[in-house]
């Protein structure tokens, strides 16, 4: 696609004044004169051994380009998929436990607004809020927990107004199976129904959620990487887009994939702990 | 009242209106300058290489590190660089260097005739190569004296050696070490008061100060080795995160990119000083003069003189520009000599010029529709830009001044490289640009035929401006004539030619705490040496 796309990387090697002779022997250094196939699988048996190439507008290895930025990206998308969850799923039982009352339906509004708010503007009323009027946190940057607090609870947000959400619908379905009954007519206290019987089974949905939300907090990570000012992987793939910068965008897009694979394999991991009757012959 | 006691209050009075004004006026801008600290700037873009043969982008970090053979004082006279005097020959085909002695690089090299004379035969070229193309000869007549010999006269030598773009040094030792490829990605060494400590790609970068340097320029009020220990430049795309940040106290100054919107908040906010620079940033409407490619454009001068006219350029730096910056219907920015042309020649906004020049070159609207037609075409035309850009926001407000002369335009939008590539193939009629250069021979660069295909993107071909620009204006001797020259060129291009409509020149803006102490605009080579913070 970026192939297709307007723009030259050769250029950024040689600038856009270059004399043709010039051009051309960048262009064959860069081995962009080869068909596109060509190019593609010699990519691909290079990354195979863990080689990713050189980046044209950094003038470094990608490796070490990645290395550099992964851990920021890392850094606040965990600790925001973590308070996606920290927060959703109490939310949602809360919610489910007191259902059709004035907390439920306050919960649910709450809810309703998070998932309507995008991302990146959430960011910016929050960086607005508490670190311009309020200047209880630095506005950019990255590194420590004060830098990282803000932009996870922007990821968080969403995903914490889904979890809630799913948690609550699959609380309630839950709450009305027989064997919810059974318990309650053995004499267990409510606090037991609910927190031992009912919500693990109630968590197989919000489970299946965590790997999808993977997806979802890369691609929102981007934007919140921009108004944030961390110079994570989100913001290096958007550079790297303008800069026609080829071999970054496929490094940066494998290991973003990769990433999201292994989210969703930890949570078929993760199903076999909620619901032990779940196994993987 | 006795003649001793009158003498004693008049004495007493004396001293209370020495106290007070020393107090208030006098003596407040002769605080001592103080040592240490580090100071915190933001900017827009990262520079993907600190190499100057390489990048096509640069800011002050460049002058913190490097120093050029000749420099620019306040008032952007030439003064002494690292070259202490110079001697051009009477046909300004020779210009003799005589170079300091007392200069090393950060690496602990010594800075000689040699180093000049690898600069200029081996280093030069890339980005930079238009500078060395009218050398013919580079000889080092001795340790400290370099003569070179040009195949016309190159007065404008003058210029761009003491340019951003061409007249940095690096170190030879350390360019050899590396490779030219390499150097400026990890290594960078110059002659600045400040050298390289960090440097994380298009994140941030970390200057310290070189303690041994004491040969600062004539025009610098320090002489020595800077104030501030450190300088960290950090690089914040968004706009709303950069202004924050220097609202919040997160950085020191903001260099690149501050928004015209938050000027009026940051002049009356208490803690921050806004620095105006002169207008340099010129917007036009390019032409595309290719006549296969923009038969409608390029086919009649009464078209691209009927857009011109069509533009009112108020509306623009309002709508755009919130009333900053300056309209003078040139294509040169208002700080050039070459600009300071007679009235009748500008560019100016006439929509019933506009219309009977359109009607004369036989545009009428048959169908009412509001867009004119020509035996069943539309006058309906693509025109190109940087997303997200000013010249995005001229786009929108262009395509409604158009419409009340009957012209449609087709906006598209696009990133960086996709229009410098969109330019090259041609596949365009108006381009709405800007580019910031303070020398007249910008007009060269753009519109004579050896730069084409690029530069000269617009595809103007005219044998007779590339003999006025290249064979008279910048063959003169001497800078009087060299302008004189230049602006009978440039009338011809605004009159004769019309590549472009002239829309707009913004002013440079830099937004500082008022701590921030010794922080003066320069237009080229503030090397932050006069820099200070009283934090």
């Amino acid at each position: 696609m970026l192939h297709i796309a307007p723009g030259d990387p050769v250029v950024t090697v040689v600038g856009p004044t270059a004399p043709k002779q010039a051009y051309e022997a960048a262009r064959e250094k860069l081995g962009l004169d080869k068909p596109i196939y060509y190019q593609y699988f010699k990519w691909l048996s290079r990354a195979a051994v863990g080689d990713f190439g050189r980046s044209v507008a950094l003038r470094k290895s990608v490796n070490s380009v990645i290395a550099e930025r992964l851990p920021i990206t890392l850094q606040f998308t965990s600790l925001g998929i973590l308070l996606m969850y920290l927060i959703g799923v109490p939310v949602g039982i809360l919610s489910a436990v007191k259902r059709y009352s004035l907390v439920d339906y306050t919960l649910m509004g709450v809810v309703f607004i998070a998932v309507s708010m995008p991302s990146f503007w959430l960011g910016l009323i929050l960086l607005l809020i508490f670190g311009v009027h309020l200047g209880w946190v630095p506005v950019s940057g990255y590194g420590t927990f004060g830098l990282t607090i803000l932009p996870a609870l922007a990821l968080a947000a969403r995903g914490a107004a889904l979890s809630a959400r799913v948690t609550r619908s699959s609380m309630l379905e839950v709450i009305n199976q027989d064997y919810i009954r059974t318990a309650r007519a053995k004499g267990l206290v409510e606090r037991v129904v609910h927190y031992k019987h009912a919500l693990r089974n109630a968590l197989i949905p919000v489970v299946t959620l965590f790997g999808m939300r993977l997806g979802w907090a890369v691609a929102a990570g981007v934007s919140l990487e921009i108004v944030f000012n961390r110079p994570g992987v989100g913001r290096l793939l958007i550079n790297s887009i303008f800069a026609r910068d080829y071999s970054v965008v496929q490094a940066t897009i494998l290991v973003l994939s990769v990433s999201i694979m292994l989210g969703n394999l930890l949570a078929d991991v993760i199903y076999t702990v909620v619901d032990p009757r779940i196994r993987y012959d | 009242m006795s003649n001793r006691r009158q003498f004693w209050v008049f004495g007493l009075v004396l001293i209370l209106i020495f106290t007070l004004l020393g107090g208030t006026i006098g003596f407040a801008d002769q605080e001592e300058p103080k040592r240490g600290g580090t100071l915190r700037v933001a900017v827009t873009h990262g520079l993907e290489s600190l190499n100057p043969r390489v990048t096509g982008w640069m800011n002050e970090a460049y002058n913190a590190l490097y120093e050029p053979l000749i420099n620019r004082d306040w008032k952007n006279r030439y003064k002494p660089g690292l070259a202490k005097s110079w001697e051009f020959s009477k046909n300004g085909r020779q210009l003799t260097l005589y170079l300091r002695e007392d200069v090393e690089f950060h690496d602990g090299t010594k800075f000689d005739a040699e180093v000049v004379e690898w600069y200029f035969e081996e280093f030069m070229g890339g980005v930079v190569q238009y500078i060395v193309d009218p050398i013919e000869n580079v000889e080092a007549t001795d340790e400290y004296t370099v003569v070179l010999q040009f195949k016309r006269p190159y007065i404008n030598i003058l210029y761009n050696l003491s340019n951003s773009y061409g007249g940095l040094v690096p170190s030879p030792t350390a360019v050899k070490k590396v490779g030219l490829d390499e150097y400026g990605v990890d290594v960078v060494v110059g002659t600045g008061p400040f050298k390289l400590k960090e440097r994380v790609s298009n994140t941030k970068m970390v200057l310290e100060r070189f303690e041994k340097y004491d040969w600062g320029p004539e025009w610098s009020e320090n002489k020595g080795s800077a104030y501030l220990d450190k300088i960290v430049y950090e690089v914040i795309p968004e706009t709303v995160t950069r202004t924050a940040e220097l609202e919040t106290g997160g950085v020191d100054a903001i260099v690149t990119g501050v928004p015209t919107i938050k000027l009026e908040s940051f002049e009356q906010n208490p803690d921050i000083k806004v620095i105006r620079g002169p207008a340099r940033q010129l917007s036009w409407v390019a032409f595309n003069m290719d006549k296969e490619e923009s038969p409608i454009i390029a086919g009649d001068l009464r078209i691209r003189k009927a857009i011109s006219f069509a533009i009112d350029r108020e509306a623009i730096r309002e709508g755009v520009y919130n009333g900053t910056g300056e309209i003078n219907g040139t294509y040169l920015p208002p700080m050039i000599a070459a600009q300071d042309i007679p009235e009748e020649f500008r560019h100016y906004y006439d929509l019933e010029k506009a219309r009977n020049l359109l009607e004369e070159a036989g545009w009428v609207d048959e169908n009412g529709d509001g867009i004119r037609e020509k035996d069943g075409v539309k006058l309906s035309l693509k025109t190109i830009m940087v997303k997200r850009s000013e010249d995005a926001r001229i786009g929108v407000i262009l395509k409604d001044l158009l419409k009340d002369v009957g012209i449609e335009l087709k906006l598209e939008k696009m990133d960086e490289a996709a229009l410098t590539s969109v330019q090259k193939t041609g596949q365009w009629d108006l381009c709405i640009e800007d580019y910031v250069w303070d020398n007249a021979d910008i007009l060269q660069w753009f519109f004579c035929s050896s730069m084409l295909p690029y530069p000269n993107w617009f595809a103007l071909s005219d044998p007779k401006l590339d003999h006025m620009i290249e064979e008279v204006a910048m063959a003169q001797p001497n800078n009087e004539k060299r302008t004189e020259k230049f602006k009978e060129a440039h009338i011809y291009l605004l009159t004769e030619l019309v590549p472009a409509a002239p829309t707009h020149t913004q002013v440079k803006l830099q937004a500082v705490q008022k701590y921030v102490r010794g922080w003066r605009y320069k237009l080229v080579n503030k090397s932050m040496l006069n820099v200070w913070s009283d934090k």
